[in-house]
């Protein structure tokens, strides 16, 4: 759905956004992650048609988004990390103004089925300025739904929104992917990216590291496995054995359990664990310890953007 | 209707005229227009109360109500609406809802013509209201009715000039403080300045404050108070209706581009070549009236107005500097000089110089029509084909100029081209004939003919004052090498920037991946 190559962008001689490579496809959720000044929002707004790259190509659905940037307004639907309303209008009044700027033919069917998916049909004829943070997210949300884009570009949604908030915003998010629609959502915060996204992009000082389904990312760069290991009893018997395995890196005593970096491969582990038997170790648990997103951005990120 | 369906146009007015603010609206417009009509009843009657003249006829206090009432309807209109308009797009700028609007499908011109009609909305309110009270007091006195209707199409077609001057300051502008200084500080100026040209032409009867005094004079007679307009003697409202939508137009077509994105030009190519032929066509419209003037001035007129508006389409054609950047960045190495000369039609990031060598050879060909006209109409003294020619040439190469120059800051530093160029441009204008100024007081000896020498005004004021051929080519020559000298300079600060970059490439190429 959304391509990219070579795609930079300089402010004077600074490169906020250098060299990116993306492929985004279709009814996905693909999470940009990275620090703040990482590039993200100024990939986002390119994509958005916002701001001209510097030197690349955007492909949206197949069209170049430089040369035929109206083209792909009609295909995207983009809300800012901070963004504005209309609070002097109603909600209903806002979404209408949306629907007649998008020539939505029927709005008002329209109005009441969109506010119908984010949940707000009851605040249908409420001033738009009255609105909790929560719900003025959802509306931002709802602005994008009345013209189905087929992309959907979301920078930092769930910033300052409570749990409950966050929680329905990633099912929105979820149903908008059922629904066919292309989600791309950037945000520093990886719990909330973790949930919900199919594939993920890691970006810092305006590069995008890596990309491509958190697994696919973890098998390719995975270069050891940390695992965990429960003995019974004093554990110096165990530390002396695992010593003297060479693909053994570090051992580490944390809460009575050890914490092994080991090098070797996946189909090695079950070679590990029988050494640990015949040495007669009482093994109570030994399992690889998984990785989660955060994990992941920790060990590839270098840290350089703080 | 296409405003009345406008989604900008509706949005505006809900926002704006709910009932209770159209309720304080209209009192307020009571409060005004009824306090002018008391007043003006109040000062009618004063002398007649002191028994110092006769008692005054009531349909004469109706009259001098009736104008009282259009003329605060006119600074409602104009002044309260150019406020409003210019608040509208820099307030969706600081509130981030610009950026949504950008994205809808509806377009920034049907965007910007919402705006124009919407953003003014209260002040357009006040004065229907004001209508009202124009009109009782029109039926009150003795003022034919053309004159209501008249003053009220000025009134109204005014507020939306002065709407879509502030419209356009606001969408050039980044803070809402910045662009209601702009339309205040610079409209009220530059409207007099141009309309006040010449009350007989078309140019006067743009002006609503001429036309609201010649329908208060006792002498107006819609078919016997006319304008020169291509040989017609057209009514004044024509000429109103002729000039005011074309500011309109052209304000218009700078918000709409600059809502579309704030780093294009505040005109395209095409945009700008209509701009000039619409000039040259007013200008030869009003050479029916060149018998009036004497000697040199048709063509003094003619240069200096072409002068104003090369240097205004240099500026409007320039795409914003980080556009033409990344054309210098996207460009191969050793392509320097085609991106000087390059012109992107889709993509609008090329440099504006080769738009202003199209627009050049517009200019000679109507110069060689104004040649023609100005001959066959009044036969001026001296030679008038060599002062045309070079007046063109330096126009031209002055417009060129500030296009090089332009494109020279744009390459050389990050941001602030259009201040930095402005700036520039005063100081090679203003300077040379301030300086010169202050030598001649300071040392009479020195000769006030060395203004013309080095001033492009006083040239275009004092050519025939020249009487050797070599101090006439002096300043379209220095003219002609600025443009060449900037043209350069960029071309060889793009060359710069382009090695730059490919040294960049080559050490990252060398630099083993991890």
């Amino acid at each position: 759905m959304i391509k990219t190559s070579g795609l930079t962008r300089k402010y004077g001689g600074l490169s906020a956004v250098s060299d990116v490579a993306l492929e985004v496809p279709e009814r996905t959720i693909y999470g940009f992650i990275g620090p703040n000044g990482a590039g993200k929002t100024t990939t986002l707004r390119m994509l958005a048609t916002l701001l001209r790259p510097t030197s690349g190509t955007i492909l949206v659905d197949g069209i170049d988004a430089a040369e035929y940037p109206v083209e792909v307004r009609k295909r995207i639907g983009y809300l800012s990390d901070t963004f504005g309303l209309y609070d002097d209008l109603k909600v209903w009044e806002y979404l209408d103004y949306f629907c007649g700027a998008h020539k939505v033919a029927s709005s008002h069917d329209k109005i009441d089925s969109v506010l119908d998916l984010v949940q707000l049909t009851h605040k249908r004829d409420a001033m738009v300025g009255a609105l909790s943070r929560g719900m003025r997210q959802r509306l931002g949300i709802a602005r994008m739904l009345v013209y189905d884009p087929k992309v959907v570009l979301l920078d930092e949604p769930a910033n300052g929104l409570d749990p409950i908030a966050r929680i329905a915003l990633r099912d929105l998010l979820k149903t908008l992917r059922d629904r066919g629609t292309t989600v791309i959502v950037s945000s520093h915060i990886l719990t909330e990216l973790s949930d919900m996204c199919d594939t993920v992009g890691i970006m810092e000082l305006g590069k995008l590291i890596v990309s491509g389904s958190v697994d696919a990312i973890l098998a390719k760069t995975r270069t050891h496995f940390h695992l965990v290991l429960e003995v019974l009893g004093p554990p110096e018997a165990a530390i002396k054995t695992l010593e003297t395995i060479p693909t053994v890196a570090s051992i580490k005593v944390e809460n009575g359990k050890l914490e092994i970096d080991f090098t070797g491969l996946r189909n090695d582990l079950p070679a590990l664990h029988k050494t640990l038997v015949e040495n007669n170790i009482p093994v109570i648990s030994f399992f690889p310890k998984t990785e989660n997103l955060e994990d992941l951005f920790l060990r590839l990120s270098t840290g350089a953007t703080n | 209707m296409y405003i009345f369906d406008n989604p900008e146009f509706i949005r505006l007015v809900r926002t704006k005229l709910r009932p209770k603010t159209m309720l304080s609206y209209a009192l307020g417009a009571l409060m005004i227009f009824g306090g002018a009509i008391a007043f003006t009843y109040w000062v009618e009657t004063s002398m007649n109360r002191w028994g110092l003249t006769v008692a005054v006829p009531i349909s004469r206090i109706m009259r001098s109500s009736f104008f009282a009432v259009t003329g605060l309807q006119l600074a409602v209109t104009a002044l309260f609406g150019v406020g409003l308009a210019a608040q509208n797009v820099t307030l969706e700028k600081e509130r981030v809802t610009l950026d949504f609007q950008r994205l809808v499908a509806m377009g920034p011109t049907r965007l910007a013509i919402g705006k124009l009609f919407g953003a003014p909305a209260e002040a357009f309110f006040m004065t229907a209201i004001g209508s009202i009270f124009a009109l009782f007091t029109s039926l009150g006195s003795d003022l034919p009715f053309d004159i209501f209707i008249q003053s009220q199409i000025v009134v109204f077609g005014f507020g939306v000039v002065a709407s879509s001057f502030g419209l356009m300051c606001s969408s050039i502008s980044e803070k809402t403080q910045q662009a209601t200084g702009m339309a205040v500080g610079l409209g009220i100026p530059l409207y007099s300045a141009y309309s006040s040209w010449s009350n007989s032409s078309v140019w006067g009867a743009a002006n609503p404050i001429f036309l609201l005094k010649e329908f208060s004079s006792g002498s107006y007679s819609f078919f016997v108070s006319t304008i020169d307009f291509c040989h017609l003697r057209l009514p004044y409202i024509v000429g109103f209706l002729i000039i005011n939508p074309l500011l309109v137009w052209l304000n218009v077509t700078i918000a709409s581009r600059r809502i579309a994105d704030v780093e294009l030009s505040f005109m395209t190519p095409r945009q700008g070549l209509i701009a000039f032929l619409i000039v040259q066509a007013l200008l030869f419209g009003d050479t029916s009236s060149y018998g009036a003037y004497n000697g040199l001035t048709p063509l003094k007129v003619f240069h200096f107005t072409n002068l104003f508006t090369f240097i205004f389409l240099a500026f409007a054609l320039t795409p914003g500097a980080e556009l033409v950047r990344g054309r210098v960045f996207r460009a191969s190495q050793g392509s320097h000089w085609k991106v000087v000369f390059e012109f992107t039609n889709r993509l609008q990031d090329s440099p504006s110089i080769m738009a202003m060598l199209h627009l050049s050879l517009a200019y000679i060909v109507s110069t060689a029509i104004h040649v023609a006209i100005v001959i066959f109409t009044i036969a001026p003294p001296g030679n008038v084909v060599l002062f045309e020619i070079l007046l063109t040439i330096m126009n031209v190469s002055i417009g060129l100029a500030v296009a090089g120059m332009l494109l020279y800051i744009q390459v050389y530093s990050d941001k602030g081209c259009f201040k930095t160029g402005i700036l520039l441009l005063m100081l090679a204008l203003l300077v040379p004939p301030i300086g010169m100024l202050i030598a001649t007081l300071h040392d009479p000896l020195i000769s006030s003919i060395n203004f013309v020498r080095i001033s492009p005004f006083a040239y275009i004021n004092g050519i025939e004052k020249l009487n050797d051929n070599g101090s006439m080519l002096i300043s379209p020559a220095v003219c002609a090498t600025l443009a060449v000298a900037f043209c350069v300079l960029s071309a060889l600060r793009i060359r710069f920037l382009l090695d730059v970059e490919q040294v960049k490439r080559d050490r990252a190429a060398k630099v083993p991946t991890a």
